[in-house]
């Protein structure tokens, strides 16, 4: 079998239907909390002509990071182009707006995308608006890029879902093609966003570059604009960085390689919890540069097993409805 | 795989005139910095510019020269197999090698996206998009998408975006700390930093306020302007020791993207400030301040 064939089957390899409802979960969380602990209406008090620092023009063009990231290429994808047919918002719209997204999350966290997953298309469209201010600026970027990409995967998915408040849903239990294909794509949108920023390591640096990051310096430095009144917060994960540099040359090289062959999780897919672990490390470990990628480290919530909980419970009910000791050895798999 | 040759032609042809133009490169500069910048360069920035002018020709003719041997190469490749096999080659070429002895990433991304744009049709014409069914559209479509933001160097297209680069931070104690940032000066003298926390969800002030620094300094007065209204519109959270984002989560709300510290504005009331400034102060490694420079000033 090569490898496309391989793909193909995975693709398809069926997965339970409490996994779409366990990221949805997951991931509406993350942006509610998002929304509800930030205040967008602040861009109202902003007038329109400072709205010119987008990505492209505030970094350095040569080191092409997001050298694309243009005026007509981030308003089109954020819709921001509306600007070209609307006034500026003012402070009450974007702040009636922000409400009204909360809402539209809350509403959609117990009852679901609704009509056609409409209700996943309005948050995705509310949300780019909303985080589009901040995205023009090259901010947030790896911080919310995933729970972006998922909530349009929800909306795109055609498959019914599940731990909504509605009839019209499929057993948390079962398992089919269509939600394999679900599982499949939310692990190919990590699987994007970690290689993307692998093979930029693979590209614009060299292997001896591989060993030429100084965290432990860098933390140190840090430390130290902290105590001259820069405006960083102190983490107990600093001290336990400064002064071993040691660590520097191997946590650079796990987390690069990590990221050039994080793909054949695609295919490997026990070794999520792995992968997991490592990310988990690594994004805890980027507090000690005042660093905290909260969507992203949040996300990986959505491959927690939550299967195995309907399992127990559904076992737990057949006991005590039959009063049997022993419940369907197919369930306890 | 017929068009691979006058691809190859074409870039061999690019690669050889860029070579030839590096060697007039240097008078060019003063006009890439008038585009850049949107000013003339002024006599005494002519120095570090030839400088900078040296580094980007290097980078300019190794990476042209590379390429005339690559796409050299190409004209020889007669199926995709061999090409898979060149991109493979060139790749590993350029990573052990080229990348060392080149500085800027946008010359390594340039390259890049010649060597593999072939690629870009090759799985076009592998996927047939119209022939598949609606679930394998989507995936051969992400991808796609993902593939092209693996060529295109500094593609961003949100949620969207090519990858942060690789991270190589030599830190050099002898050279002085910066600390460059947003501070509230009170009638009395007394100042205070004004915090990204103010401003969240606008997180990276300081790339705000170099742009305008740089590059419209027309522009910095109402920026000011506009960090004095957050300010006066956030003053009564601040006040009770919180950032905006705490407003309603408290301690428990989502985590600023880069952490900010705590700073008591409860004694810098609107009324009591007289100005905003963008300060940068330099401080020795034993934290000893050097100097301290006032970037951009406004009276509140």
């Amino acid at each position: 079998m090569n490898i496309l064939e391989t793909f193909n089957k995975k693709l398809y390899e069926p997965a339970p239907a409490s996994f779409i409802g366990w990221s949805r979960i997951v991931i509406l969380l993350i942006l509610l909390w998002k929304f509800l602990s930030r205040d967008y209406s602040i861009f109202g008090l902003m007038p329109e002509d400072l709205a010119i620092a987008y990505a492209g023009n505030t970094f350095d063009p040569l080191d092409a990071y997001v050298a694309l990231g243009f005026k007509p290429i981030v308003d089109l994808f954020t819709f921001h182009w509306i600007h070209a047919f609307l006034p500026f918002p003012t402070v009450n719209m974007l702040y009636y707006l922000q409400l009204f997204l909360e809402a539209m999350l809350v509403v959609t966290l117990f009852f679901g995308g609704g009509y056609k997953k409409l209700n996943y298309l309005i948050i995705y469209i509310v949300s780019m608006y909303l985080l589009g201010f901040i995205f023009s600026m090259g901010a947030d970027i790896d911080e919310i890029f995933i729970p972006m990409q998922i909530v349009l995967l929800l909306f795109l998915f055609r498959g019914k879902e599940t731990y909504i408040l509605s009839s019209n849903q499929q057993n948390p239990l079962n398992y089919s093609k269509e939600n394999g294909w679900f599982f499949s794509m939310v692990l190919l949108i990590f699987i994007g966003y970690y290689f993307l920023c692998g093979f930029t390591k693979v590209i614009d640096i060299s292997l001896w570059d591989w060993g030429r990051c100084e965290v432990a310096n860098l933390v140190e430095l840090n430390k130290i604009k902290i105590a001259v009144g820069d405006d960083r917060a102190t983490f107990f994960m600093r001290d336990l960085i400064v002064g071993n540099s040691w660590m520097d040359i191997p946590g650079t090289a796990l987390i690069y390689l990590e990221h050039l062959m994080i793909p054949l999780l695609f295919f490997k897919r026990r070794y999520i919890a792995f992968a997991w672990f490592i990310y988990f490390s690594f994004h805890l470990t980027s507090l000690s540069l005042n660093l905290f990628f909260t969507g992203i480290f949040l996300s990986w919530f959505v491959f927690l097993p939550v299967h195995r909980f309907d399992i127990k419970k559904l076992n737990i009910f057949k006991r005590f409805k039959r009063g049997d000791a022993e419940a369907s050895p197919l369930l306890e798999e | 795989m017929n068009w691979i040759r006058p691809y190859a032609i074409l870039l061999l042809c690019v690669s050889i005139v860029t070579v030839i133009l590096s060697f007039y490169m240097m008078d060019f500069m003063p006009i890439l910095y008038k585009l850049y910048r949107g000013v003339e360069i002024t006599p005494d920035k002519m120095d570090k510019l030839r400088i900078f002018g040296n580094i980007l020709i290097h980078d300019v003719r190794i990476i042209a020269m590379f390429s005339s041997i690559t796409f050299a190469i190409l004209l020889f490749v007669k199926n995709i197999k061999q090409y898979f096999l060149l991109v493979a080659i060139g790749l590993l070429v350029h990573f052990l090698f080229i990348a060392e002895i080149t500085e800027y990433a946008i010359f390594k991304r340039v390259y890049k996206l010649f060597l593999m744009l072939p690629l870009l049709w090759i799985f076009f014409d592998y996927f047939k998009f119209k022939k598949e069914n609606y679930e394998k559209r989507i995936t051969h479509g992400f991808l796609y998408l993902m593939f092209v933001f693996l060529i295109v160097p500094g593609l961003y297209a949100p949620p969207f975006f090519s990858g942060i680069q690789g991270w190589t931070i030599e830190i050099d104690k002898k050279e002085p700390i910066l600390i460059e940032g947003v501070f509230l000066v009170r009638q009395d003298g007394k100042e205070i930093r004004y915090t990204r926390g103010i401003t969240n969800p606008i997180n990276f002030l300081q790339r705000i306020d170099n742009f305008f620094i740089n590059k419209h300094p027309d522009k910095l007065e109402a920026l000011l302007t506009f960090y004095e209204n957050i300010y006066i519109k956030q003053y009564s959270t601040l006040k009770e020791g919180k950032i905006p984002s705490q407003v309603i989560m408290g301690d428990f709300s989502y985590p600023t993207h880069n952490p900010v510290g705590a700073f008591d504005y409860s004694s810098f009331p609107p009324s009591s400030i007289k100005s905003i400034k963008i300060i940068r102060k330099r401080y020795r490694w034993n934290r000893e301040l050097i100097d301290k420079e006032i970037l951009a000033s406004k009276e509140w």
